[in-house]
């Protein structure tokens, strides 16, 4: 029997392919410029094709690229897990391109791709909208253009940026996700505009992959202390493959922090603790921990049972067989993670259901 | 209206007296499996999983896409592999009738670009074992600068002493954008090895930052 049957994965993966196959989704002047300068070859730093992690060995082809189309995707996937939607993320070097015209470019072509290629084959896709984070400006246009399009359900970008979140410059995306109700997800990934750690560059990827936790702390800490949750009380953040055991000690270095010296942050009106259970998501691949007691007390430290969001962030090497979902969750609390919080947190999700 | 150019404007030709030497010519692997016959198999899975893990914001490929395909003349492309990739078409395009005396190569292959020391280390030795023998013993004319991997001074001057009475190296070259400005103490083994061995050192433009490429942040273009 199929555990997951009838779940909303919120977090898989298509492959976005090399530039030829975006060119038709492009304007004249790039798909000219793609062509007369030979750009290719644009897979971010953060996940280089080859790694284990970028796919489980038995979803690699023997050649070519992992999920690559739809049909791979689907029995993969969707039929293999049971999944009723899944939300796929795209990862795709335009949103780290130094270039923010370029970045979205490709941006817009990665979507207008997913939609003729994804959501109209199977109607159990839905899709991340990618903006460019290299242009808050642009990526509230990119929203205009594809946001009338319903079976978009959330916006994205890499977690870790040219700067903080938190920062006013960021508020045009900010607005944009908070009025068209779409959640912002931040996958792990980086722009590489700064060392992968805050001591400097890391020499191995596992120290990359393993740190990108900090990011996404760095990032709720900004979020939450410039104000953003109080500018945008409709805003919801999801952290996508963000690991899920880091935050309860996150939650509480924040609160004992904020109500020792919070004057320094007036406009902080609540508990971060607070915040981050009202604003923020996580899907649970992978969730990085050791057994079913371990995951059973870290659910009951983070003292809410709305944030976790089923994932099983296929292609990536996360699990194995369609073991997503970690053991120490009831019975009760599964049903919320893989149905009734995503349809909470992805409002355009439940316009589909009959 | 317009002209057609036919070739270059000026006639060449392998009689002048005063012969050329150049010290910026940029060979190229033809396909990335020509490097395998100098890599240990662990350094080659490495590279087939991970790439090679630099600072650069891509998996693969430079930060800045340039405005032309390989950043190549046109006329540069041999019938397969990139540019700078066939010794016979630099000899026929370059070397014979611009009559030069020598050339220096400069590979731009990235090979003290990773952040992982041991396949720096491991690059560097491979590409200099490459260089000779897929290109300068192939045509003499043509001389290697030996790759050093920058971020370990040590590893670097093994590597320096290890080319230093090899005639078919001209120089030691490290890149303009080294971790850290090259007057700190960090790299002063590497110029005491290379005064002590009389190799100049070619810094040659590029590679990936490890902070922005200015001191406002990031460029676009």
């Amino acid at each position: 029997m199929n555990t997951y049957a009838g779940a909303i994965d919120c977090d898989i993966h298509p492959t976005v392919p090399e530039i030829p196959a975006l060119l038709p989704f492009m304007d004249p002047y790039w798909r000219d410029a793609f062509v007369s300068r030979g750009i290719d070859g644009l897979e971010m730093a953060s996940y280089p094709p080859g790694a284990p992690i970028a796919c489980r060995a038995d979803w690699r082809p023997a050649k070519g690229r992992p999920a690559a189309d739809h049909a791979t995707v689907v029995a993969q996937s969707l039929d293999a897990f049971g999944t009723r939607f899944a939300i796929l993320n795209p990862l795709s070097g335009g949103q780290v391109a130094t270039s923010e015209t370029m970045g979205a470019a490709v941006c817009r072509a990665v979507n207008d791709w997913i939609a003729a290629e994804f959501l109209d084959r199977d109607p159990r896709f839905r899709a991340s909208i990618l903006v460019p984070p290299q242009s808050p400006e642009l990526a509230a246009e990119e929203i205009e253009r594809r946001a009338p399009d319903r079976r978009f359900v959330q916006v994205m970008i890499p977690v870790a940026g040219e700067m903080m979140l938190g920062r006013r410059y960021f508020q045009p995306l900010l607005a944009a996700c908070e009025r068209h109700n779409l959640p912002l997800g931040l996958h792990a990934g980086s722009l590489f505009r700064h060392p992968t750690t805050s001591n400097g560059w890391s020499s191995h990827y596992i120290q990359d992959y393993v740190s990108h936790t900090n990011s996404f702390e760095d990032q709720l800490l900004s979020l939450i202390h410039q104000g953003a949750f109080e500018l945008f009380p409709r805003l919801r953040v999801v952290l996508i493959e963000s690991g899920v055991s880091w935050l309860p000690a996150f939650m509480w270095r924040a609160i004992k922090t904020w109500r020792g010296v919070r004057p320094e942050v007036p406009w902080v009106k609540r508990s971060p603790a607070d915040y981050v259970r009202d604003h923020v998501r996580l899907t649970v691949q992978p969730f990085d921990a050791p057994d079913a007691a371990a995951v059973a007390r870290i659910v009951e430290m983070i003292g809410s049972e709305n944030m976790l969001l089923f994932s099983t962030d296929y292609p990536h090497w996360q699990c194995e067989d369609r073991r997503a979902l970690p053991d120490g969750i009831s019975e009760s609390l599964a049903r919320k993670i893989m149905v009734d919080n995503p349809l909470a947190t992805y409002p355009r999700l439940k316009e589909t259901i009959a | 209206m317009s002209i057609t150019l036919e070739g270059p404007q000026t006639q060449v030709s392998a009689t002048t007296r005063l012969r050329i030497i150049d010290c910026d010519i940029h060979p190229a692997l033809r396909s990335a499996s020509d490097l395998d016959p100098f890599l240990a198999a662990r350094w080659r899975q490495h590279l087939a999983e991970y790439g090679k893990g630099t600072r650069g914001i891509f998996a693969a490929r430079g930060n800045y896409p340039r405005f032309m395909p390989a950043t190549a003349r046109r006329d540069a492309w041999p019938e397969s592999g990139p540019p700078g990739s066939d010794v016979e078409l630099i000899r026929a395009q370059h070397l014979d009738p611009h009559d030069v005396e020598f050339g220096i190569l400069e590979p731009l292959l990235e090979a003290n670009s990773p952040r992982n020391q041991d396949l720096q280390a491991a690059l560097c030795t491979a590409f200099n074992d490459w260089q000779v023998t897929t290109v300068t013993d192939v045509e003499p004319r043509l001389r290697a600068s030996i790759l050093v991997p920058q971020d370990d001074a040590a590893a670097a001057v093994a590597e320096i002493e290890r080319r230093a009475d090899d005639p078919r190296f001209a120089q030691i070259q490290l890149s303009s954008r080294t971790p850290e400005p090259l007057g700190r103490r960090r790299y002063w083994p590497i110029f005491a090895a290379a005064e002590r061995c009389g190799l100049p050192i070619g810094l040659h433009v590029g590679g990936p930052s490890a902070s922005a490429p200015s001191a406002s942040g990031w460029p676009s273009f």
